[in-house]
């Protein structure tokens, strides 16, 4: 189901938190959602889960205001809050049994939908378990079981990776892929934006509660390098002179050093000067092994299009 | 092993709760049968109650004796019901200070479905903590001519009440170590009291009218545990999520006009004559002081959620021009304002009662008029304003702004009239049944000026929406 957010504005005090904004979530689709701390992510979600009312705006789920109608729209939505699950008393399958029940599941039907999420996100081993005896990426394991409970259409996940170790992401990256595959659409909140570069196919952009830009990602990374062409030259040896060189050159703005035998160049004026930046870099005679002109992930267009601010 | 067993008795009966069950209550009975201080202390209770019984068996059966062993008896009782009471208390708090509460209202439940599964909890823990602390005290009250009756529920109330505030002071706030000085307090207060009721007036409901003091009891005793819950269910605010804290507080205010209008039928009808002095004027005092705090705070939240600065009423705007635009300033000002009100008031009620002024005259009375005019003038402007603003439709605000002014009318005319009767529930007509000259005069200025108040905020505020 398409989800259209619609001039959206939401203030707490003097502080805007979100300033009329719009953008688009087609079916199916995993939707990456970046900005700075405090760009009002966690505002925008929290009111599409029906959580905080805006001052002024519509969420539309296909034909129904999800502002208005929360209650109708409750079954199809799962949010997972950036906070984890927590407590001392409260046993995994107990935490899962308890939102199964609040979604009307009952007997037959809880337990077959517990054992299928527990499934899903490797949980078979943990429900005896108390909450706060799990490690962060268990507690991640479970808020994501219990999202999944009632099978909802739309995934709306506030930070779904933070703190998680690199495995944890992997994993929950393809569990996403996995959903996306079932036809969920996701919107996802990230601060690490290369867990999102291989999985997403759009992006929304969200600076001082503002949309600074969104759309397929492969537009997005298109606009971005058309202003920003670089390329990674990968060498067989790479010392400080060959730095230099390179940094001399007519046609480059700057080069770093990237890796151990790689440096990331950027050309001056763009796309246009691209061959003829290329060429000059070849008369220099280096022993260059690849070149390779990366497409804008994530990361760039997002630092591309945010200034850091917060308000 | 005693922790294995423990646990695994609790993971029997976790799942065992049948689906039929409301899924809060399922939640708190197994958040509750988890905090191992509920076993402790039921098995603390229960081997006392042996004890005390073989030895009230063996000794000598004096009124003393039994009077002692019953003290001693409460005292360690309470204490072990008060700790199981806390837990689950300080798990709802838990639940609303972090995003627990607020993830339910991402479900079906709806706001009614998790207030009322959290009052169904409550119920079941303290019915089974008065059920297993009942046998001792029975058993040795059977030995008087006492119905056993009259003392099980006047325990009965007076936990309810004691347990009641302690819930609402538990759940309320956010800093562990202020509510447990706080919870102490209480319980050494309230605790001892009880105690005193219960073992040297045991006969108390004789005493008086028997229906009148239990009665009030149980009132307010309903009324504290309903605050406790609503207020723990996130009454004024399930935090960070506004759009939830309407329900909440709709239905709060609805269970606040309710028992308060109950206890005011009691109030008027059972003990009229004592209203303005000793007890009855206390009781009406704070519970003048109750809706004045509550409606002060709802004022403020309102005024923070809609942002309105600059308030046509002009009680506010006095207030809100002394004390500039930080909400807490005018919080404390507006509680500062009601509290030495309601200290002129008891003042005013303490010298009537000491010089046996007569209270049917008009200028005793007059004593008390003026603070309490402004006391329910600002309690009223408040509610009418939070009610404005709770309620997009007009009709449901003019309906609960007229319950609130008869709430509000009837607070402060049984402060200033010591016999109001029980008309004054429909205050502003209740004077055209009274022969009384004055009466007739003074609440129907009132009420002409009340009813002028209420046009004037229902049209400036609502509009603002
Ligand atoms: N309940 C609240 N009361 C007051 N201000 C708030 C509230 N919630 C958010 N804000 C403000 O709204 C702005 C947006 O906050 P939000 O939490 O949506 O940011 P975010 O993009 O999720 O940030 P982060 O990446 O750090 O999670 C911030 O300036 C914040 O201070
Ligand atoms: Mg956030």
């Amino acid at each position: 189901m398409n989800i259209e957010v619609c001039e959206l504005s939401k203030s707490f005090g003097d502080t805007k938190a979100l300033d009329r904004i719009s953008f688009f979530l087609p079916e199916g689709a995993i939707v990456g959602f970046v900005g700075p701390n405090g760009a009002g992510k966690t505002t925008a979600i929290r009111i599409m889960a029906g959580l905080e009312q805006p001052d002024s705006g519509k969420v539309m789920l296909g034909n129904l205001n999800m502002i208005e109608y929360p209650d109708q729209v409750r079954a199809q939505i799962g949010f997972m809050p950036d906070s984890m699950p927590d407590s001392d008393v409260i046993r995994v399958w107990e935490y899962l049994d308890f939102y199964a029940r609040a979604f009307g599941l009952r007997g037959q039907a809880k337990s077959s939908a517990i054992s299928r999420v527990a499934e899903f996100t490797n949980l078979a081993s943990l429900p005896d378990k108390m909450l706060s005896e799990l490690s962060k990426g268990m507690k991640q394991q479970v808020s994501l079981a219990r999202v999944l409970l009632h099978d909802p259409k739309i995934l709306l996940l506030d930070e779904p990776a933070a703190g998680l170790d690199p495995r944890a992401r992997i994993e929950l990256r393809a569990c996403l892929v996995k959903l996306a595959q079932e036809g969920k659409t996701i919107f996802i909140s990230s601060h690490v934006l290369s867990d999102l570069d291989d999985i997403a196919t759009g992006a929304v952009i969200i600076e001082k509660g503002k949309i600074v830009s969104h759309g397929k990602l492969t537009d997005l990374s298109a606009s971005a390098a058309g202003e920003f062409c670089r390329i990674v030259l990968s060498l067989l040896e790479l010392n400080e002179q060959i730095l230099e060189q390179i940094n001399g050159l007519e046609l480059v703005e700057s080069a770093i050093k990237s890796s151990n035998k790689q440096i990331m160049v950027k050309i001056k004026g763009g796309t246009a000067n691209y061959h003829s930046a290329m060429v000059q870099i070849f008369m220099t005679g280096l022993p260059i092994i690849r070149t390779e002109r990366p497409d804008a992930g994530i990361e760039e267009i997002f630092l591309k299009s945010t200034k850091g601010e917060v308000n | 092993m005693a922790h294995f067993k423990l646990s695994s008795f609790a993971d029997t009966i976790s799942h065992s709760l049948a689906d039929s069950l409301n899924p809060v209550l399922v939640k708190d009975i197994r958040e509750s049968l988890r905090s191992r201080s509920l076993y402790y202390c039921t098995v603390l209770v229960i081997f006392l109650q042996v004890l005390l019984f073989v030895l009230n068996h063996w000794s000598v059966r004096d009124n003393d004796s039994v009077n002692t062993i019953l003290r001693f008896y409460l005292m360690i009782y309470l204490f072990c019901a008060y700790v199981p009471i806390l837990s689950l208390s300080q798990n709802w708090r838990k639940e609303r200070c972090s995003d627990a509460l607020a993830l339910e209202h991402t479900t079906p439940l709806t706001p009614w479905q998790i207030i009322s599964g959290r009052i169904q909890a409550f119920g079941v823990l303290w019915f089974t903590l008065l059920v297993v602390g009942m046998p001792l005290p029975a058993y040795l009250i059977c030995q008087e001519p006492v119905t056993v009756f009259s003392i099980i529920n006047s325990l009965f109330m007076f936990t309810a009440i004691f347990f009641g505030i302690s819930f609402f002071v538990n759940t309320g706030g956010k800093r562990t170590e202020l509510l447990n000085i706080l919870s102490v307090f209480i319980f050494l207060i309230a605790g001892s009291h009880i105690i005193n009721a219960f073992v040297s007036g045991r006969n108390f409901a004789r005493a008086y009218q028997w229906i009148s003091e239990p009665l009030i009891v149980i009132y307010f005793s309903v009324l504290c545990i309903l605050l406790a819950i609503l207020y723990g269910a996130g009454g004024f605010k399930p935090i960070r999520s506004n759009r939830y804290w309407i329900p909440h507080f709709a239905l709060f205010l609805a269970f606040l006009s309710v028992p308060f209008a109950l206890s005011f039928f009691v109030f008027h009808s059972v003990i009229t004559v004592e209203t303005a002095s000793g007890w009855g004027g206390v009781f009406l005092t704070i519970y003048g002081v109750i809706v004045v705090s509550f409606a002060t705070l709802a004022n403020v939240r309102i005024t923070e959620r809609c942002r309105l600065d600059r308030p046509k009423n002009p009680l506010l705007r006095i207030i809100y021009w002394l004390c500039g635009p930080s909400a807490v300033a005018r919080y404390s000002f507006g509680m500062l304002l009601m509290l030495a009100g309601c200290a002129i008031v008891c003042y005013g009620q303490g010298v009537i009662t000491e010089n046996g002024l007569n209270y049917d005259k008009f200028n005793d009375r007059g004593l008390l008029f003026l603070p309490s005019l402004v006391m329910c003038a600002w309690c009223y402007s408040c509610l009418t304003r939070g009610i404005c603003s709770i309620f997009r439709q007009k009709s449901l605000s003019v309906l609960f702004s007229i319950i609130a002014f008869t709430q509000v009318i009837n607070v402060f005319s049984s402060i200033v009239d010591g016999d109001a009767k029980i008309f004054s529930l429909f205050s502003p007509f209740a004077s055209l049944f009274f022969d009384a000259y004055e009466l007739i005069i003074w609440q129907g200025s009132f009420s002409l000026i009340m009813s002028l108040w209420l046009i004037y905020t229902l049209r400036h505020e609502s509009r603002r929406q």
